[in-house]
């Protein structure tokens, strides 16, 4: 029978009572101490301590079974608490034999504890660490050294498929009866590993992105990196081309290969449309795509190649630039692979970022190459290119520049600098000019160089900010005075030959002079001596006998007199007196002096005068001389009427004036070169006429010609200078500026 | 006579008619009639340089018709090969203008079958 704290209590308490009546029964029959009552009250004494005794107990006893409740409860919780966690707990002996594991680490190393308690711990560690444990358990209990517990370290843990992951491993060791118990904490890190990497590589792709100057060296960079960071095999970059609407094969890192593969071979040549291929289907929908395995599925183009290489598991991603996408990368593995939504959201973050730097350092590129090419130019310009802030100070020269002027260092620093301050003060000058009116300015500038003051052809241009503020002044430059010199030479030259020429015909000239000369000289020396003969013989001979040879003698002797002028127009240096003339009015004292002979003849002569005909600049005497050769050679040419003669003048252009004389003469002979000396066609001409006329024609600048009319007439065509000819010393500079305006 | 020379022509013409000469002039040796037409002729005065044929070839033609008849050439340019051609013939004079009319007055003499 079992017998609780309360039958006891009461039994206690019921003998007490029994005793008590005892008492007072034997108390009342004597008032005398006895050795009963004695006996008793120790009784009575000693029922009350056994009773106190048994509370006592009961109390103890009541609060060892709280006692173990709340370490029941607390084992319970703190199994829960073992079981419940996520990272693997396991507990071995001294001996290094599983005692016990929770879920997490049957879950984590693939083993139920049924399977595994029992076992050497050894079996959850790859080799070398396997062999090795055992040693450093005995050595630890032997009082070595600590290399784990109560420390912590990264180990790497063998799963029952054999696999292997990287783990945290914190160990500490209890006493328990006696025996050291080793509790080890295995907290997986394959997912903080990976995450690890992950981030590895974005760092890596980053610093790639940064530390390149070109997309064709970044782009395997890139590829390598991703690769390497999240354990894939392969990668490629395709690059969208705009403007054929296709993507284009722009890079491969492999981590096997050490050559090109048949792969490789093959992705180089190949293009993909929009929504053809993976890359094209990446592009298309511009989202990143996963294919498990690219044997297996339809749809991927370059299988055969990718099953050569060992190819399975792929993945691509839109490479962009704000919503464009500019290149797709692809990413191979060696494995199949389930999607990764934790790596597709890291590439497509990552697409992003390199599609930025893509687009960046296209920008860069052409704006490198657009550097280049205009470095490029100006250095090989045939002349100084500069470019001046509003503050006349250098921002560029190029390198003629520096060659010419034999100093460098010309940017931030002003003309002041370098030049004396009338050179410098030139430069500013104009350079004010082109700022203040925004316009390019043609001018000869005058810099002093290699041991000479040269002459500069310089085009200064504003160079306006997007406002239309002036911002710089570019200039572009020619030394020019060689060429003034050349020109300067050419001219000397051309007006040597031009006198070699008229020596050449003055002394043709003199020759034909003797024969022009000495007929009529002939003819009036036969006719005087028939005079005098006749007179000799007959001084009373009537005077008619001698009048014919004396009118001959006369005629002869003005024949002479106008061949000797003409002579004299021809050999005299043709000095020009220039002054401001009136052509119009000029050209009516012509007509009106030839006007009464033409008549005579039946020859119409007429003036026409176009508008606008300005004033010009020549010799009057002189062109009257050439206008009466002409208009006389037109009478003479037609002779006798009816005939027309038509003298007309007009405006060409705003620089220039011409003047024709036409006649309805019988032309002139296919044959005759009507300007060159002494050819006529007249029986007493001189052949000087023309010659006289073009030389007074090209003295003034001009130049003459002449057309052969149907059905037959001649017209002759004078073309001068406004302004004269231009002087010996003629102001050079007047004459360009004249041209570039 | 030949002589594109109108006025020294003529008026040579017209001293030697005053002297009693026949004299025909002729500008240029075309429009000297075919030699045979001539009939007779004393002596020859030609120009040497005349539009078209010139007095030396002129003379030349002439000679072979009438070997006997002289030649006075005048001419305005007396040339030293000139005087070598004329001389060479034997039967050419040369006189150079401007000649005096007595000078060559003599020389018709001396030559021509008028001193006979």
């Amino acid at each position: 029978m079992r017998v609780t704290y309360e039958d006891l209590d009461q039994q206690i308490a019921a003998a007490q009572q029994q005793l008590a009546a005892v008492r007072e029964r034997v108390r009342g029959r004597t008032r005398q101490p006895s050795a009963w009552g004695e006996a008793l009250e120790d009784l009575t004494k000693a029922l009350a301590n056994l009773r106190q005794l048994a509370q006592e107990l009961r109390a103890r006893t009541e609060e060892l079974a709280q006692r173990e409740t709340a370490l029941r409860d607390s084992e319970a919780r703190a199994r829960a608490i073992v079981d419940a966690a996520v990272d693997g707990i396991i507990t071995i002996d001294e001996c290094g034999i599983i005692r016990s594991l929770n879920p997490a680490a049957e879950w984590l190393f693939g083993y139920a504890a049924t399977e595994i308690v029992g076992r050497d711990i050894n079996i959850l560690m790859p080799s070398p660490w396997r062999d090795e444990h055992d040693d450093f358990l005995t050595s630890y209990l032997a009082g070595g050294e600590r290399r784990v517990i109560g420390i912590g370290r990264e180990v790497i843990g063998q799963r029952k498929d054999g696999t292997t992951f990287p783990a945290d491993l914190a160990v500490s060791e209890v006493q328990l009866h006696g025996h050291r118990l080793f509790t080890g904490t295995v907290r997986d890190l394959t997912r903080r590993k990976r995450a690890e990497r992950r981030l590895a590589a974005q760092y890596a792709v980053t610093r790639v992105l940064a530390e390149s100057t070109t997309l064709g060296e970044a782009i395997p960079k890139m590829l390598q990196c991703v690769c390497e960071g999240v354990g894939w095999d392969l990668g490629e970059f395709w690059r969208v081309d705009a403007e054929a609407n296709l993507l284009r094969w722009d890079g491969m890192w492999d981590a096997s290969a050490t050559g090109g593969t048949e792969f490789e071979a093959i992705s180089r040549g190949m293009t993909f449309s929009p929504g053809e291929g993976l890359p094209g289907h990446v592009w298309a929908a511009n989202r990143p795509a996963w294919v498990g395995d690219v044997l297996a599925g339809p749809g991927f183009v370059r299988t055969a190649a990718a099953a050569k290489r060992g190819l399975r598991g792929t993945l691509a991603f839109p490479v962009r630039t704000g919503s464009a996408v500019i290149g797709v990368m692809g990413f191979f593995s060696c494995e199949v692979r389930s999607p990764d939504h934790d790596l597709l959201q890291m590439l497509d973050a990552l697409g992003n970022q390199i599609g930025d730097f893509v687009a960046r350092k296209r920008a860069e590129e052409a704006l490198r190459e657009s550097d280049r090419r205009f470095a490029l130019f100006m250095e090989n310009l045939p002349g100084v290119a500069f470019m001046k802030d509003t503050q006349g100070r250098y921002v560029y020269v190029n390198e003629p520049f520096e060659n010419t002027f034999h100093r460098r260092g010309w940017v931030g620093k002003t003309d002041d600098e370098f030049w004396s301050p009338p050179i410098a003060n030139q430069f500013k000058q104009n350079d004010h000019v082109v700022l203040t009116t925004r316009k390019a300015l043609q001018t000869i500038e005058v810099v002093p160089h290699d041991e000479g003051l040269h002459s500069w052809l310089v085009s200064k241009f504003p160079i306006l900010n997007e406002s239309g503020e002036p911002m710089m002044v570019g200039g572009v430059a020619v030394d020019i005075t060689e060429r003034e010199q050349a020109e300067g030479k050419l001219r000397e030259l051309q007006r040597l030959e031009h006198q070699r020429e008229r020596l050449a015909d003055i002394g043709a000239i003199t020759a034909q002079i003797v024969h022009d000369l000495g007929n009529p000289l002939a003819g009036v020396s036969m006719q005087a001596q028939l005079i005098v003969r006749r007179a000799q013989r007959d001084e009373s001979q009537p005077v008619s006998t001698i009048l014919k040879p004396m009118e001959r003698i006369v005629a002869e002797v003005y024949r002479l007199d106008a061949l000797i002028k003409e002579f004299m127009d021809f050999s005299r240096e043709q000095r020009l007196d220039l002054k401001s003339m009136d052509l119009q009015r000029f050209l009516h004292s012509v007509v009106d002096l030839w006007e009464p002979l033409a008549s005579a003849r039946g020859i119409e002569l007429t003036l026409e005068i176009s508008d606008g005909l300005p004033t010009i600049t020549a010799d009057e005497e002189k062109l009257h001389r050439a206008f009466e050769n002409l208009v006389k050679n037109a009478v003479e040419a037609i002779d006798q009427g009816p005939g027309r003669i038509r003298l007309h003048a007009a405006a060409v252009g705003s620089e220039q004036v011409r003047i024709s004389v036409e006649d309805t003469g019988p032309g002139i002979p296919q044959e005759l070169e009507v300007f060159r000396l002494f050819e006529t066609t007249k029986p007493h001409g001189s052949g000087l006429g023309l010659p006289i006329v073009r030389q007074i024609v090209l003295a003034h600048g001009g130049g003459i010609g002449f057309a052969r009319l149907e059905p037959h007439g001649t017209v002759f065509s004078i073309e001068l200078l406004r302004h004269g000819p231009a002087p010996e010393a003629n102001d050079r500079l007047a004459r360009r500026r004249r041209g570039f305006s | 006579m030949l002589d594109d020379d109108e006025g020294f022509r003529n008026a040579l013409a017209e001293n030697l008619r005053d002297d009693g000469y026949h004299v025909i002039e002729y500008a240029t040796v075309r429009e000297v009639p075919p030699l045979t037409a001539l009939g007779e002729v004393t002596v020859v005065v030609t120009d040497y340089d005349m539009p078209g044929t010139n007095g030396l070839t002129f003379a030349d033609t002439f000679h072979a018709v009438y070997p006997n008849v002289p030649i006075i050439m005048v001419t305005g340019v007396c040339t030293k090969s000139l005087e070598t051609q004329a001389a060479a013939r034997g039967f050419v004079s040369l006189l150079r203008k401007p000649i005096q009319y007595d000078q060559l007055h003599d020389l018709l003499y001396q030559t021509s079958s008028l001193g006979c």
